[in-house]
């Protein structure tokens, strides 16, 4: 599970590995990496991030969720693949019976990122699923 | 202007013969014919290329279940990564849940087929390309490329955050010295200005969700990360280009590009050229098994430096590379250019690759 870095760590590091690798190793970027040292704080953390959830998503598409975790009793957090969260929103659908909850997942773009360029990476986020009734101890199925 | 085709690989791979090429060429859509693509008005405006040409690297983070921040390895473990293939736990450890997970999606059909053409795949005929070579066609009016009916398992998919991750891109292997290099996007090994190097890469070539087999030579860990400057921190996308330096892996413990070959690089070419472009975009088949697109690539813009095309790859196809000269018969052909973004019409783009790109190719090849 990757979690948030601050780009201070990452200066750390690359110095650690300019200093172990300075045998063989890339030696001349050491002012880039000052370069780096002064980029404000991280606003693209690589922790799973949560996916607006909207309901005038552009050509959204069922996506298949992997995991889900109960984040309270009326609160699912499931995780699906994604574009960036810039560019992708999420507009999830549930179906409760006694016994089980049932939850389906459509990505989309959002509105706002028509006519903008995405970078084109796959992203595990998660989006979050409210339920109508407590989910207690019932099971948590795909909706098809 | 971007006209293109574009199929899937069928379910087994390309060592398949007569199976694979029927079912691909079976599968193959009719080109599709886009209107003529208006150059973008960027909200954000992109820079013109940067003045700075130069790169870092990184060895590759790794981030186990438990650990507060990225890892380092010993050179006790990584001597000992290079003898057993990587770390078991970013090569292994997603695989039982995530497989478990990711069954009733995809349920595969016929079990007793599915075994055999697994079994066919696995044997294993290294190719390697020419050496990276320029590219002279700049003044020539590109021909159509011919439909690609060879899955080449030079490329593949890279997970981030471990094998079979739910975040990914696609990457393929270069022939250079070391054997060892892959090349892909620059936002698929750091998350650019403000972001930080991702970590737990894992590259499998010839990928495929829908064979019992989904790696049909193994897998590749990560051993280092390199990308320009001008991508770390001004999220440049004339500059999107990364590198992965990876340890010896796959199913026989050879370096990656002994294992599948190495396509050449083609650098200070024009914009405009024929290519045909691998990836696991997620818009098709969820990313599961590899999809190819061919047709020209034009002029992205005057504004930056960089190639379009009307692929319509989505979310994962990032990196993956853009082949000029691409041969079905040997698999390999010369990477001009990566995958990098997408726009809401399915226009793809990609750098160009230029002196500083080769520059960078043998920087990541010295990062071993």
């Amino acid at each position: 599970m990757p979690t948030r870095q601050s780009p201070r760590l990452a200066v750390l590091l690359l110095v650690g590995v300019m200093v172990a690798l300075s045998a063989c190793g890339p030696a001349a970027e050491s002012s880039s990496d000052d370069d780096t040292t002064a980029t404000p704080a991280p606003n693209a953390s690589p922790s799973p991030g949560t996916l607006p959830v909207r309901n005038d998503l552009v050509n959204p598409q069922v996506v298949p969720w992997r995991t889900w975790r109960a984040v309270d009793n009326r609160t699912l957090e499931v995780t699906v693949t994604a574009g960036p969260i810039d560019c992708y929103g999420a507009e999830p659908e549930v179906a409760e019976s006694e016994a089980a909850v049932r939850v389906r997942v459509r990505v989309g773009l959002l509105p706002d990122a028509a006519g903008k360029e995405c970078p084109a990476i796959a992203q595990e986020s998660v989006v979050l699923v409210r339920l109508a009734a407590p989910l207690d101890t019932r099971k948590v199925e795909h909706l098809t | 202007m971007g006209v293109s085709g574009r199929t899937r690989t069928s379910r087994s791979n390309r060592r398949l013969g007569a199976i694979a090429l029927a079912a691909a060429v079976a599968a193959i859509l009719p080109a599709t014919g886009t209107a003529a693509v208006p150059a973008w008005a960027d909200t954000k405006p992109t820079r013109a290329a940067g003045s700075d040409l130069s790169t870092s690297s990184s060895l590759a983070p790794v981030q186990l279940p438990g650990d507060k921040a990225a890892h380092t390895y010993s050179p006790e473990q990584l001597k000992a990564f290079e003898r057993t293939g990587g770390d078991p736990a970013v090569l292994a450890y997603w695989t039982q849940e995530r497989m478990k997970a990711a069954k009733p999606l995809d349920a595969p059909g016929d079990a007793a087929w599915i075994e055999n053409t697994a079994r066919a795949v696995a044997s294993k005929t290294p190719a390697v390309a020419t050496k990276p070579m320029p590219a002279t066609i700049a003044k020539k009016v590109p021909n159509y490329p011919p439909p690609v009916t060879n899955f080449s398992i030079t490329n593949g998919k890279l997970f981030i955050g471990g094998y079979e991750s739910g975040s990914w891109c696609s990457a393929s292997a270069i022939n250079t010295p070391s054997t060892r290099v892959l090349i892909t996007a620059g936002h698929c090994v750091h998350g650019g200005q403000g972001g930080t190097w991702l970590t737990n890469l894992v590259f499998v070539p010839g990928y495929n969700a829908f064979n019992a087999d989904h790696d049909p030579v193994g897998r590749f860990q990560a051993y280092s990360l390199r990308t320009f400057n001008e991508w770390m921190n001004n999220s440049n996308f004339n500059r999107d280009v990364g590198w992965v330096t990876t340890f010896s892996g796959g199913d026989w413990g050879a370096t990656v590009v002994d294992t599948v070959g190495g396509h050449g690089l083609a650098y200070n070419g024009g914009t405009e050229f024929d290519v045909s472009i691998f990836g696991y975009p997620s818009n098709h088949d969820g990313g599961n098994t590899m999809w190819a697109c061919w047709g020209v690539a034009t002029d992205s813009s005057i504004w930056d430096d960089r190639s379009q095309i009307g692929c319509n790859f989505g979310p994962g196809s990032s990196g993956g590379p853009w082949i000029w000269d691409y041969d079905n018969g040997s698999g390999l052909g010369w990477v001009r250019s990566v995958m990098s973004t997408v726009d809401d019409s399915g226009v793809n783009r990609g750098p160009y690759f230029d002196t500083a790109v080769l520059d960078g190719t043998n920087a990541a090849d010295g990062d071993w």
